[in-house]
């Protein structure tokens, strides 16, 4: 990437990614790879999803009636 | 100062097909998740089983190869053929069985509770079992061909995961009697499934949903197709074979005929695995192992039902949206729909695309669409590596070529399992004018790129699209993935150099922004790691995040390793196979892997380094697996300073191969 917005976008979504704790999974030094477990006082965060939200507002429809990324799992099929 | 090893010790690795095996392990930990919704968790058993399938096929087969070979030599992780096939069909029987538990013991009944049955012939009503065999009658018995095996009939072949019925006949008194034609004790039924639906749909009450597979509607006509038979027993079978499609280039001979005759070949390879119904008598069992050359660690028995990957039948004729994932159309790029044509956006800026999050058909398509209509367009180049039958890119390539515009398509003839639809699409887009090639000898041409040529008042302009993902609609809609739309002249300098080595082997001087496999791929990323590792030893924060599909290549997991120990911050995001051993004291300690399994495949790869607050993102077609590193022609978009990080043409000459 050459532009330094894209490429910071970019970036930004690698470290959402990397702070996904509903659907990434870590791989441990004996080679075990274990979902995170999530903190009931932590924001969940499913990178997809938040990746959509915010496709989302930059797309200029403005707020989702109901936000993605405050869902919990389970609510509406997640 | 520490001597560099060359490659992990074996305990420093972990076996790519175990790896693996792991990841499709998480694919079934989906299934098993009670926070998916129910249809989603039906779609994951599938996508288990299909992967199973594919493993099989190449994976399992070529470690048969080497083991047939008389291979003894450990590989890099320590295991021997024999010793990894041992671990590999104790996970794959262990992983069967689960499967099979999951099903019959939680999703099946998931499924009853909210009105969706798969009958069996003992639950139908008369008035079902009569839309059954009205069925049959139409439109399924023309397609069946019952093969008798007796002395005077070979054993048939049973083609590649197709579903069989094998039957075992008696004749009755009468038949025996009074029959002048020889009689059958043993009979081979290929069940259509290619041109049926696995599950067929019984009509029920409102609100329910009830269906039966395809192999009980044959079975339940098994008396008429057998007059004068007892049918003693019938049980369903499915044989994996080797697949691994081995094309052996001959310069003399035309590529598109040598990979033809590799898939006629292909067709024809060892059975890996057979899957049985549990029913199926000793004797049968035994007869079928020495026929299809199986042992016993071949042997899959299965409880009721054979395939699952035939699932995704199910998933998809159930509209019903309370038990699917919430649906995430995909949304308009801003920056496109503020213009009147692609070109128009693309001449003001850089544009990123985010699939399936953003519209593929909105961007990508409608790119190569305005390109064909667009009288100022003069050539359209690209390449094509998996193409769905129904392609409308390759189609608008087609309709570019009848408009006499120049076009070439470099069509990847050796892309696993897709090989058929692409040579279909060579020749249609040659029948239609383009000028369509192949790539370079012994080399896959992986990379995405698209090249459109415009002529404007001040002179021929370039427009570029680079991706990490295929153009294929169909996939653009659940894998994940980036690309970038551009008309920087650097960017299309290196297009143009690229086609131009594809199509007429010429030499480029130079390439501005791409790395291309196999001659940079492995230089570049090794120097920028190297960097990365001189910044930490300088006393200087030092990061990179590289998120791949497959992490398998030796040397770049010691490389890896030393730039942990040298005090860099490793982030992997790997979706599949991860060799590395991350988190272990003296090791790999500031190194991280998360693998993401989600409702969108994550297919993009990219490399990201820190580089003392210059950073470089790079977007990439290319994992790092030791054949991408050496043998396949994947490129890698060279990424430039962020805010206050120098000029563009500073990067250009930085970054050069």
């Amino acid at each position: 990437m050459v532009d330094p917005i894209l490429a910071a976008e970019i970036v930004e979504t690698l470290e959402l990614q990397l702070a996904d704790n509903v659907k990434g999974r870590m791989l441990g030094p004996d080679g075990q790879v274990l979902r995170r477990g999530l903190n009931p006082n932590e924001p969940y965060i499913r990178s997809q999803l938040r990746a959509y939200e915010y496709g989302y507002m930059r797309s200029g429809a403005g707020a989702l009636t109901q936000k993605l990324a405050e869902l919990r799992p389970g609510d509406l099929g997640f | 100062m520490a001597m560099k090893r060359p490659l992990p010790r074996p305990e420093e690795l972990i076996n790519r097909e175990l790896a693996w095996l792991d990841f499709n392990e998480r694919v079934l930990e989906e299934a098993e998740d009670d926070s998916v919704p129910l249809l989603e968790r039906v779609k994951f058993l599938s996508i288990v089983s299909n992967n199973w399938d594919e493993f099989f096929m190449v994976r399992v087969a070529g470690i048969w190869r080497q083991i047939d070979a008389g291979i003894t030599q450990p590989s890099a992780d320590g295991l021997t053929p024999r010793q990894l096939m041992d671990r590999i069909s104790q996970r794959l029987h262990e992983g069967s069985a689960h499967q099979h538990a999951l099903f019959h013991n939680t999703i099946e009944p998931m499924l009853k509770a909210e009105g969706i049955a798969i009958l069996s012939p003992a639950d139908l009503s008369p008035e079902e079992r009569d839309f059954v065999s009205e069925y049959f009658e139409r439109s399924l018995m023309p397609l069946i061909t019952p093969l008798a095996v007796d002395t005077g009939h070979p054993f048939p072949r049973l083609a590649n995961r197709a579903m069989v019925l094998v039957a075992e006949l008696e004749a009755q008194e009468a038949l025996e009697e009074n029959s002048m034609f020889p009689l059958s004790e043993l009979s081979i039924i290929h069940v259509p499934a290619s041109v049926a639906t696995r599950f067929l749909r019984i009509p029920s009450e409102p609100g329910t949903h009830a269906f039966i597979t395809l192999e009980n509607v044959v079975r339940m006509q098994l008396e008429r197709l057998f007059s004068g038979y007892e049918v003693k027993n019938c049980n369903a079978v499915r044989v994996t074979r080797d697949s691994d499609l081995v094309v052996e280039e001959d310069p003399e001979e035309d590529l598109m005929k040598t990979v033809e005759e590799s898939l006629r070949s292909s067709r024809r390879g060892a059975a890996v695995r057979l899957q049985y119904e549990r029913g199926l008598s000793k004797p049968l069992l035994d007869f079928l192992i020495e026929e299809l050359e199986l042992s016993a660690e071949d042997l899959y028995p299965t409880e009721g039902f054979t395939s699952f990957s035939d699932l995704m039948e199910l998933y998809m004729q159930l509209d019903l949206p309370h038990l699917k994932d919430l649906p995430l159309p995909p949304l308009p790029v801003p920056a496109l729909e503020q213009c009147e044509s692609v070109f128009e956006a693309m001449s003001k800026r850089d544009i990123l695309l985010q699939h399936p999050y953003q519209s593929f058909d909105d961007s990508v398509v409608r790119f190569v669409r305005e390109a064909v209509e667009d009288p100022k367009v003069l050539a359209i180049k690209m390449t094509l590596y998996r193409m769905s039958p129904t392609s409308p890119i390759a189609a608008a390539l087609e309709r570019a070529a009848e408009r006499g515009k120049q076009v070439a398509a470099i069509v990847e003839l050796r892309a696993r399992f897709d090989e058929e639809a692409n040579i279909a699409w060579a020749r249609r887009l040659e029948r239609a004018g383009c000028h369509v090639v192949y790539g370079l000898p012994h080399f896959k041409t992986h990379g995405k790129a698209c090249l459109v040529v415009r002529q404007e008042a001040d002179g021929l302009r370039r427009y570029c699209h680079l991706g990490t993902g295929n153009y294929n609609e169909r996939t653009s809609r659940l894998y994940s993935d980036l690309g970038i739309f551009t008309s920087r002249p650097e960017f299309g300098e290196d297009l143009s150099n690229l086609f131009n080595l594809l199509t007429g082997y010429t030499r480029p001087p130079k390439f501005n922004f791409l790395l291309l496999a196999p001659q940079f791929f492995r230089r570049g990323l090794t120097a920028r790691i190297q960097r990365e590792m001189d910044h930490a030893r300088a006393g200087k924060p030092a990061r990179m995040i590289l998120k791949m599909n497959a992490l398998v290549d030796p040397n770049m997991i010691e490389l890896l390793y030393e730039a942990s120990q040298a005090g860099v911050q490793v982030d992997l995001i790997v979706r599949g196979a991860c060799c590395l051993r991350s988190g272990v004291p003296g090791l790999s300690e500031n190194i991280r892997v998360l693998s993401i399994l989600d409702r969108f495949l994550e297919h993009a790869r990219v490399y990201y380094f820190a580089n003392d607050d210059h950073p470089e993102t790079l977007l990439a077609s290319g994992d790092l697996m030791p054949r991408n590193l050496t043998i396949a022609l994947r490129w890698l978009s060279l990424g430039g300073p962020h805010p206050g990080g120098g000029d563009r043409r500073d990067v250009g000459a930085s970054t050069r191969g």
